[in-house]
């Protein structure tokens, strides 16, 4: 199997079983993948689907089977967008046999899942996950009981800690010696099937609890319950919650920067000691397109990689230890009346470190209208890059007094804008569902799991966005050297003119065309600005140097109008693709651009004007 | 203990899957602050509601001590 992800699903492949996996949400169907399949999974693109499937190729005792995850799920007969994907996948592909996997210490619930599944007549096997909790919370299951009750094979596992792995795979494989390869069926009439047999299964589930199971008199997870008496306490959660958030923004800027700063410097290295000695002989323009252009291009998608890395291995501790949903209930009664809820707050509070994988985080809200509002107004939160540009500016035009006040307020408008956004457009991106969420026992997350998650999104960040990034880092390069001859973003390059065209619009917002070539390199990316503004005003010597240039045409009014501009729109062309790629939709991703263009706008030309009447220059 | 469930069908499914339907017993943990949500405990399983979802849901008390959400 390749690991491209981005050729066409292989679906399904002949003369190969397909094995699917099919749970409720957090029964932990992503961890038994993973450590199935030991991460060579793909993301299939499957025809009539909406949503990417996790697909890969397992080999069981020599025989090749395809294993796709299936999103999880609360009901077959539920109304929302996976419960429909899910439907239509067996209704629409032939499959040999259906992994039915259940939370063990919720079986009390989970097992309608199993009835379900089994009234639509296809081959299944149940395997009862997170052995270790069930023997924590004292539930005991009669394996053999169960299995006589319900005519198919169960198996006691647990996932995450690697027990009873073996035994799954032998047990799957015996499930399909049964069937011979292309005996896989389609489900006909499923609805109608599980209509029919709804009263039923409620009856049915009773008998079999009742014969199989035995419950704990009372709750045993007293360690759960001790933990949320402190992080949910009514007074002290929120506190204990911003601080946990503090500390991991810090952890993860502590190293991110460094590490980012590193790299730069690597490919900067590169680039000028043996790049560019080797393409001395090529045409000057040829050689400056690659050494500028390209790596620069290169060096904007890999700066993030670190950043995303540390994110995801942060985000991986907060969710896998189930405090993710307890952050939820904590900002929920807020969030709830901004049409978003708790997640999304945790999720734009780490965009303040770098936006990119705020929105790739976004992805554990099930609900697309949640998402969707989410990624519009994660793009608002004041990223590093970002700071980087106003801590330069303020040191220009203001005193360091004055300058941690011009800061300190472009954080209040970063979640103001967030705040209006929000409520501007709940209505639009109304989240379908209502908020019912599970809030798991607390876990201890284990390093190789949070380990190859991370992994596993920088590589899917380096493969989506790459390109898209390059196209666009390439394109502003052209602007700004094209005709041939001209100086790099000079009054006579594509971008001066373009500078010199949008005056009418931008001059009543205080922005200069310099200035304007400026805005053009932020689009790329924030990272660039100041050196974009040190070659436009051809002052790359020095920082200072290139303070006394800006400040000598800049007034402060027009400089604090720039920073405002800054904040608000588009922050940097990854932030666009993985926008473009979370949200599979170029409409919504240019309305997100768009938005905060005239958001950006709107601001500046309200701050200069009112500025220009007060008498402020 | 639940006595009805007066919401639309998805929401229901949704209930049903977790636990919660006519004639189980569950317990309230707590609420959140601001009208915030409530905290609920049924069977093997803990979640979140939010409240105009919990007002929706009809309940007898089992402990007249414990008002209904
Ligand atoms: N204690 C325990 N936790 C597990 C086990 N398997 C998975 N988990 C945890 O359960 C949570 C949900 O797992 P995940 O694979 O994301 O569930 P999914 O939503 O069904 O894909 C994660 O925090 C896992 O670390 C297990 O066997 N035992």
């Amino acid at each position: 199997m390749t690991h491209c992800l981005d050729s066409a699903g292989v679906v399904p492949v002949s003369g190969q079983a397909m094995v699917t996996v099919v749970g409720m949400p957090n029964t932990g169907k992503s961890t038994l993948f993973s450590q199935l399949t030991a991460a060579h999974a793909h993301i299939g693109n499957w025809p009539g689907l909406t949503v990417d499937l996790l697909q890969a190729e397992l080999n069981l005792e020599g025989r090749r089977v395809q294993l796709v995850d299936l999103p999880g799920i609360y009901d077959l007969r539920g109304h929302s967008e996976d419960e429909a994907v899910v439907r239509r996948f067996l209704e629409s592909t032939p499959v040999d046999l259906v992994v039915i996997t259940l939370n063990a210490s919720q079986i009390d619930r989970q097992l309608r899942l199993a009835l379900q599944v089994r009234q639509l007549g296809l081959p299944a096997l149940v395997l009862l996950n997170m052995a270790d909790e069930a023997r924590r919370f004292g539930v005991g299951i009669d394996l053999d009981e169960l299995a006589r009750r319900l005519e198919l094979p169960v198996l006691l596992i647990s996932a995450k800690y690697r027990q009873g792995l073996a035994l799954a795979r032998h047990a799957i494989t015996k499930a399909l010696a049964a069937s011979p390869p292309g005996a896989g069926r389609m489900v006909l009439d499923l609805e109608a099937k599980l209509a029919a047999a709804d009263d039923d299964l409620a009856a049915a589930m009773g008998p079999i609890l009742q014969a199989a199971v035995t419950f704990p008199a009372q709750w045993r997870d007293a360690l759960t319950r001790r933990l949320d008496r402190w992080l949910l306490h009514p007074l002290l959660g929120l506190p204990i919650f911003f601080l946990v958030m503090a500390l991991m923004f810090q952890a993860i800027y502590a190293l991110g920067v460094p590490m980012q700063q590193a790299l730069s410097a690597l490919i900067d290295h590169f680039s000028r000691f043996v790049l560019a000695p080797a393409l001395a002989s090529w045409p000057p323009f040829l050689s400056a397109f690659i050494t500028d252009g390209l790596v620069l291009g290169i060096g904007t998608v890999s700066a993030f990689l670190p950043v995303i890395f540390l994110f995801f291995l942060a985000m991986g501790v907060v969710e896998d230890s189930g405090y993710l949903s307890r952050a939820a209930f904590l900002m929920d009664a807020f969030m709830e009346r901004l049409g978003l809820d708790g997640r999304s707050f945790v999720l734009s509070l780490m965009g303040f470190g770098c936006n990119v994988p705020a929105i790739l985080g976004t992805r554990v809200m099930r609900s697309s209208g949640l998402r969707l509002l989410s990624m519009l107004i994660i793009p608002f939160s004041l990223c590093s890059a970002r700071l980087n540009v106003f801590l330069f500016m303020a040191s220009v035009f203001f005193t360091p007094r004055q300058g941690a006040l011009v800061i300190f307020g472009l954080y209040l408008l970063s979640f103001g804008a967030a705040i209006l956004t929000a409520l501007l457009f709940k209505g639009r991106f109304a989240s379908e569902e209502s908020l019912v969420l599970e809030l798991p026992p607390y876990r201890l997350p284990t390093l190789p799991q949070i380990w190859g998650r991370a992994w596993a999104e920088v590589r899917h960040f380096w493969f989506w966005a790459r390109r898209f990034i390059l196209f666009g880092v390439v394109g502003i390069w052209l602007l700004n050297n094209l005709p041939f001859g001209v100086a790099p973003a000079s009054a006579q390059s594509l971008s001066g003119q373009l500078g010199e065209l949008l005056q009418p619009l931008l001059a009543p917002i205080g922005i200069n065309p310099r200035l304007t070539v400026a805005l053009v390199f932020g689009f790329i990316a924030k990272e660039i600005v100041l050196g974009g503004l040190a070659v436009i005003y051809g002052q790359t010597a020095s920082s200072s140097a290139l303070g006394h240039a800006l400040a000598s045409e800049v007034s402060w009014v027009q400089a604090v109008s720039f920073m405002l501009f800054t904040l608000l729109y588009t922050p940097c062309l990854s932030t666009v693709a993985v926008i473009r790629t979370e949200s599979k939709r170029l409409g919504f991703t240019l309305f997100s651009v768009l938005w905060s263009l005239v958001l950006a706008w709107l601001v500046s030309f309200c701050f200069y004007q009112l500025a220009w009447l007060v008498g402020w220059r | 203990m639940v006595a009805a469930l007066a919401v639309e069908p998805g929401l229901r499914h949704r209930l049903e899957a977790l636990g919660i339907k006519p004639g189980q017993s569950l317990k309230v943990l707590r609420r959140g602050w601001w009208s915030g949500p409530i905290h609920l405990q049924v069977g093997m399983t803990e979640l979140m509601l939010r409240r105009i979802d919990a007002a929706r849901i009809q309940v007898f008390s089992a402990d007249p001590s414990r008002a209904a959400p």
